[in-house]
């Protein structure tokens, strides 16, 4: 539809990468010193990637693989930490290290499904309440949310398990179905913010639909306090999903879940400490990690609200 | 392109009233303005700060609903067009506003901002969307490179050009020009003001321009209309009403900025 008149593209070499992103480049250099200068936030990120990497790399890290799929070893019963078995071995004799390495993925994976849909739900719920010019609507989502986050969301999560049977799909979808309302609050009050500046108007004036708005003007602008929020859930989902495995709703003793693991070593405290050590600090090392992590990037991508 | 001499004006309104709510208060932001701009145009909008302008600017393009009057551009009633129709229209139909620095989004690059008019009006794409980039950026003056920086890597006046870019990608015939250097330094306001007549000149655009800055006025503008509270109070010919204001308001509005030579 281009017009005649439209001479072609001139000659020239177009612009080498480095030079047409050099803007962003810098951006990203800035935000790297940043973040490198905090302690805490490249401890977060160290925990972090060193949970990523167990998490895809976990079988193979792990000394003893065979140990996962609960293969039994009564002559290794409950042994201390040891050389051999840093953490010490569980009840069958299977090696705690392992198990907990391998479960990493597990956890990991629920956290990122609970934050995923969470978010997936709640971002755009938020951003219709946040521009929506009906008051009507915008009452109804933030009712609905504030419904949902005037009940604490593990008991939520506990009721709807209870409801769904346990197992760890039923925790994972109950905690997915709790996590959405923090998304909405969020990114409702930003949009609301955000839609007041002028450059919406100015693209409004342009002739931009609702939708190209919201996806170019609109979710840019809400994008670093959710990828903090995302950052800090991450973690908190991790420990939501362990407390419903050690209460016995989530995943079931053998799979190497952190939340079942300390389970079911809660009845070897406290002779056998070292049982419910290991997957102990996983957790707190995860949660750590993800909270630091987050912060981290609160300090260089939302800097206004890091007192809150 | 001569236009000869036609009797419709391009814009025109009739009437327009703006009642803004605001704690339980009503603020009669424009009251009854009656405006006409023929093609070619150009019409100052002059008045103190809080007298309208920004508002009478928003509603002749529609960006904010009236709350009683009429607007007809090109001899067609545009009051009650729909989205769809409006945002067709808005091709012809432009805004610089008075603060570059929050008319561009901060996380899109400047070639971003001045493509977006021709991609949400599906006018050009690709290799064609690209040179049509680098022309609206020669036409103002800017670096081509500048296509891939962020607003805030630019200065308040090359902000300004983006934004003048930006709205002259569609080629619109009817640009409002919002105080467009007032949030700029005196040195870089003359620079955006010899960009827009020099545009004027070669794309025999008619603007609505709006200042408080009656020497910029006087530069520009054909005709101007001066706003007191939502209402004009006065207008007509920029020499006839420079040279003798014919209501105390005017005169004061003169008398609080220093006189510039006519260039
Ligand atoms: N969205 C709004 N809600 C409530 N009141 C508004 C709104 N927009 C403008 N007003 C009020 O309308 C009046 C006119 O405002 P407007 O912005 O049109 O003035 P202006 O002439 O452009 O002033 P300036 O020279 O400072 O830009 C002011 O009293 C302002 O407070
Ligand atoms: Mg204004």
């Amino acid at each position: 539809m281009a017009p005649p008149d439209l001479a072609p593209a001139l000659a020239e070499a177009p612009p080498s990468f480095r030079v047409r992103h050099a803007s962003t480049i810098r951006q990203w250099r800035l935000y790297a010193h940043l973040f490198r200068r905090s302690f805490s936030s490249m401890l977060g990120l160290a925990l972090v990637v060193l949970f990523l990497v167990l998490a895809a790399f976990g079988p193979w890290l792990a000394p003893y693989p065979g140990d996962t799929a609960g293969a039994v070893k009564l002559s290794q019963r409950l042994l201390p930490p040891s050389l051999a078995h840093p953490f010490g071995t569980d009840e069958m004799g299977a090696d705690l290290l392992s198990r907990v390495i391998v479960g990493t993925r597990i956890s990991l994976w629920i956290g990122l499904i609970i934050t995923g849909v969470g978010a997936g739900i709640g971002v755009p719920l938020g951003i219709v309440a946040g521009y929506t010019r009906s008051r009507l609507l915008r009452g109804a989502i933030m009712r609905l949310t504030d419904l949902f986050l005037a009940v604490p969301g593990l008991a939520l999560a506990l009721a709807i398990v209870a409801a769904l049977g346990p197992g760890i799909a039923n925790c994972i979808a109950a905690l997915a179905l709790v996590w959405w309302p923090g998304y909405v609050r969020l990114v409702a009050a930003k949009t609301l913010s955000v839609k007041e500046e002028l450059f919406v108007e100015a693209s409004r004036a342009a002739g931009a639909r609702t939708p190209w708005i919201l996806w170019h003007h609109i979710l840019p602008n809400c994008l670093s306090p959710i990828i903090v929020k995302l950052s800090m859930d991450m973690g908190l989902a991790v420990l939501a999903a362990a407390s419903l495995g050690f209460i016995g709703l989530g995943a079931k003793p053998p799979d190497p879940e952190w939340g079942a693991m300390i389970s079911v070593a809660r009845s070897y405290m406290p002779d056998w400490w070292w049982y419910s050590a290991c997957p102990g600090l996983a957790i707190f090392l995860t949660v750590l990690g993800f909270n630091l992590l987050g912060d981290g990037l609160r300090d260089i991508l939302d800097p206004k609200s890091a007192g809150r | 392109m001569p236009t000869s001499p036609e009797p419709i004006p391009l814009l025109s309104a009739t009437g327009l009233v703006k009642v803004f709510h605001a704690g339980g208060r009503a603020v009669r932001a424009v009251d009854g303005v009656d405006l006409s701009l023929a093609a070619g145009e150009v019409l100052g909008v002059v008045g103190e700060s809080g007298s309208g302008k920004s508002t009478l600017a928003r509603l002749v393009l529609r960006l904010t609903e009236p709350s009683a009057g009429r607007i007809a551009f090109d001899g067609r009633d545009i009051t009650a067009l729909d989205g769809e129709a409006m945002r067709r229209l808005r091709r012809d139909m432009q805004i610089v506003f008075q603060n570059p620095h929050s008319a561009l989004n901060g996380r899109r690059t400047v070639g971003e901002a001045v493509a977006e008019p021709l991609r949400v009006q599906g006018v050009a794409r690709g290799a064609a969307l690209d040179a049509r980039v680098d022309r609206l950026l020669d036409q103002v003056s800017l670096p081509r490179a500048f296509r891939h920086r962020y607003p805030h890597e630019l200065s308040g006046g090359q902000k300004q050009r983006v934004c003048i870019a930006r709205a002259l990608a569609l080629e619109p015939r009817f640009l409002v020009l919002d105080e467009p250097t007032s949030a700029l330094d005196v040195s870089v306001q003359a620079q955006i003001l010899d960009v827009l007549g020099e545009l004027r000149r070669e794309l025999s655009l008619t603007y609505l321009f709006i200042s408080h800055n009656l020497a910029v006025v006087r530069y520009l503008c054909d005709r101007v209309m001066v706003m007191r509270e939502g209402r004009v109070v006065e207008q007509g010919p920029v020499a006839a009403l420079f040279a003798a204001p014919a209501e105390a308001y005017t005169r004061t509005l003169l008398d609080s900025v220093p006189r510039l030579p006519r260039p």
